[in-house]
């Protein structure tokens, strides 16, 4: 009986030992691999009745055995061999290699990454030759789910350029954006091209898992936006109607003027700017320095010449949000306090941010970011272009008192000369 | 117990094929699972074909056809596949179920990620299937998405099993634990228990109309294969008074109580109109 002779390959508490099952042979492990891929398997039958898949009792030993162990490069060797020898069978599918593929789908093997990757650039060349040659198009999209994991094509993998060509394949675009990136920053920069050549019926589904896993993943997905120079206008336009429709704000909404905002109740045209609002975004936990800044600007609210808004201002009972992308859409000065707080704060992320930077890239507001405490604003990308206060780039919390002050006083000077002037368009270009 | 069918069965063999039989039940007297399955054999009284109930000539006709490569004196290369060569011949061989004896509702639970892929690349896409594939989407939250986006008109060509004939269940009142994904796999005796296992398994269930499946049978031997943890129905006529007689019964590992059982010919996933359901994983 089979369970005898294999007995010793099964420990104690019914898993495989990879020792054991390595020192049965490469020549008995591919054997065994061709027959229990095949669904038949004398040692370890496959489970008929729940429908058991006949390779996931491979990819389960794997997965325990891990990439290191020498069982696991001994399977790698009969994939491999597999692999090739399915190859000899085109344009027939012998019974064992859609389970195979199905393995590779799920299981990292460094050994089948050529493969993979002459497949990849066979199919990229001549998709519709390779679909004859294996002589069913289900075959070849198995082979590149496969690909994606095997040979997948983020910078400086050498398959990239061949995901590349794919992503302009409609059969394949999907597929291609998958290997092209894992996370939504990662597939950004291909996101157009996957638009433009994925078949209309297919892309809402896939955008609406991109935007879902962007948001599921706290991918700060609104500043990732503002970095893209354009996209086509559907896109835009389907990408907030994702956001929209999984309960996040719309993006390119509310870039685009009053008129044909979807929500009435946020206003915002350049033509009703208010010169002299100052809007101070901060994290509540730097609630005491927001405090302090305002002190310091209180003396040209006095005199009249600027009128300082922060959230304190929001009545109970007012729409919070709306309220604080209306002061946006009304402010000429933005004074940022960073924080590790306010940089990890997801509304800032997700809301404030992206509109202050819409804002100010339409010419209408200046931001003036001030370093409040020691955090990580240097890989912060929307910081990049802007000028941070102090400019030694030392956090006020590291000067004395004396000098935050100084600091305090030197930035209500600046908008003052800005609001002086009154010139937006000088007061944007300036930073 | 020996079933009164499988004793007549054993009356129609040749004293050769009895000679075969003995030698091909010493094979599977070799092995805690063979003996089980032996058992099983032993305790077959439904497989009668297109028969009535009690007829022996299927089984006898299965049993000599497992006996066929004992015929030698040589011992078969591989007697297992030999024993599944013969199932899968005598699959669909069941004492048939009249639809009046079964619910409205059949329910078929799958532990099969394959299947998951194929539900996932048709309703929601490319990028979410190679996300499932390599863990990136844990296969509850891939459920969810699923059920979420249910339409089976879209599903193409994705199959509810991968043979001729699929098991199923379904409700009845004798409660099973249904959202308790290791109680329901031992009330349901699913074949993993017992067996080798490398890796944690997922359950889902898939509910479909009665109507919409043809050809409801009585699971035998046969379908069940080398699937040791499978029970043969008692042999008992068929009496819609009495629900236990009407289809097969699970053995439960296990405190759980036993859960219908039938088998009915493969059909396409479209037939499954409310959403699939996640019931849970089952550690390792």
């Amino acid at each position: 009986m089979s369970e005898t002779v294999f007995q010793s390959l099964v420990r104690e508490d019914g898993s495989l030992d990879p020792a054991s099952f390595e020192r049965m042979g490469d020549s008995w492990i591919e054997s065994w691999l061709r027959e229990r891929l095949s669904g038949r398997d004398s040692h370890f039958p496959v489970d008929i009745r729940a429908g058991e898949d006949p390779e996931a009792f491979v990819v389960g030993f794997l997965r325990q055995a891990g990439p290191a162990h020498p069982a696991t490069l001994a399977v790698s060797r009969s994939v491999l061999r597999l692999l090739d020898e399915a190859r000899r069978f085109e344009p027939q599918t012998p019974p064992w290699l859609i389970p195979l593929l199905r393995l590779c789908q799920q299981v990292r093997l460094d050994l089948v990454f050529s493969w993979f990757r002459e497949e990849l650039q066979v199919i990229a060349s001549d998709s519709d030759a390779a679909r004859q040659r294996w002589g069913d198009l289900r075959v070849v999209r198995d082979i590149l789910l496969a690909a994606v994991l095997q040979a997948p094509g983020r910078s400086p993998s050498p398959a990239v350029e061949a995901w590349q060509v794919l992503l302009k394949t409609a059969d394949f675009s999907s597929l291609a954006l998958a290997a092209l990136g894992s996370s939504f920053e990662q597939k950004l920069p291909y996101l157009a091209a996957w638009w433009n050549h994925c078949p209309p019926d297919r892309r809402g589904r896939e955008l609406k898992y991109l935007v879902y896993r962007a948001l599921d993943q706290e991918e700060p997905i609104y500043i990732l936006l503002t970095q893209v120079p354009s996209f086509p206008s559907d896109l835009c336009e389907a990408i907030d109607q994702e956001l929209q429709a999984q309960g996040a704000q719309p993006f390119f909404d509310t870039w685009v003027p009053a008129v044909s905002r979807k929500d009435p109740a946020i206003s915002s045209s350049p033509g009703n700017k208010k010169v002299n609002k100052v809007f101070i975004s901060y994290s509540h936990e730097d609630q005491r320095w927001s405090d302090r800044l305002a002190v310091h600007l209180k003396a040209l609210e006095i005199v009249g010449e600027l009128e300082v808004w922060d959230d304190k201002k929001i009545t109970p009972g007012e729409s919070w949000r709306d309220r604080i992308l209306n002061t946006i859409n009304e402010a000429s000065i933005a004074v940022v306090l960073i924080s590790a707080e306010y940089l990890s704060s997801d509304f800032v992320a997700r809301i404030e941010i992206p509109h202050l930077l819409k804002e100010r890239r339409e010419g209408r507001l200046k931001i003036i970011p001030v370093l409040l405490r020691p955090c990580a604003w240097r890989v912060v990308p929307w910081l990049e272009t802007l000028e941070v206060r102090p400019r030694d780039g030392k956090p006020l919390t590291q000067h004395r008192f004396s000098e935050m002050e100084e600091l305090f006083s030197e930035i209500t000077e600046e908008i003052f000369d800005l609001t002086n002037k009154g010139s937006l368009d000088e007061a944007s270009s300036a930073s | 117990m020996p079933s009164n069918l499988h004793h007549r069965a054993l009356s129609r063999l040749s004293a050769d094929e009895g000679a075969a039989l003995g030698r091909f039940t010493a094979w599977l007297e070799g092995g805690s699972e063979g003996v089980q399955i032996l058992e099983n054999l032993r305790a077959e009284a439904h497989l009668v074909g297109d028969e009535a109930f009690g007829h022996p000539g299927e089984l006898s006709a299965f049993l000599r056809r497992c006996a066929v490569c004992f015929a030698g004196e040589a011992a078969p290369s591989a007697p297992l596949f030999a024993y599944e060569d013969a199932c899968e011949e005598f699959t669909d061989r069941g004492l048939r179920i009249p639809r009046e004896h079964l619910p409205d509702n059949l329910l078929r639970y799958s532990t099969s990620r394959a299947l998951l892929g194929r539900l996932i690349e048709q309703l929601l896409g490319d990028q979410v299937l190679a996300d499932f594939q390599q863990d990136l989407l844990p296969p509850e939250k891939a459920c969810e998405l699923l059920a979420a986006g249910w339409d089976s008109a879209l599903l193409q060509d994705v199959m509810l099993g991968i043979k001729s004939k699929v098991f199923a269940t379904f409700e009845h009142d004798q409660p099973a634990p249904r959202d308790d994904a290791t109680a329901l796999s031992r009330a349901l005796a699913l074949l993993f228990w017992g067996r080798a296992r490398t890796k944690e398994e997922i359950l889902f269930e898939l509910s479909y109309p009665t109507d919409s499946v043809a050809d409801p049978r009585f699971p035998t031997v046969a379908e069940a294969g080398w699937s040791s943890l499978f029970q043969p129905a008692e042999e008992q006529i068929p009496d819609p008074g009495s629900p236990r007689t009407c289809c097969g019964w699970t053995r439960p590992l296990g405190p759980q109580l036993a859960q219908p059982e039938i088998v009915h010919d493969n059909a396409p996933v479209t037939i499954v109109q409310t959403p699939l359901r996640w019931v849970g994983r089952i550690p390792l």
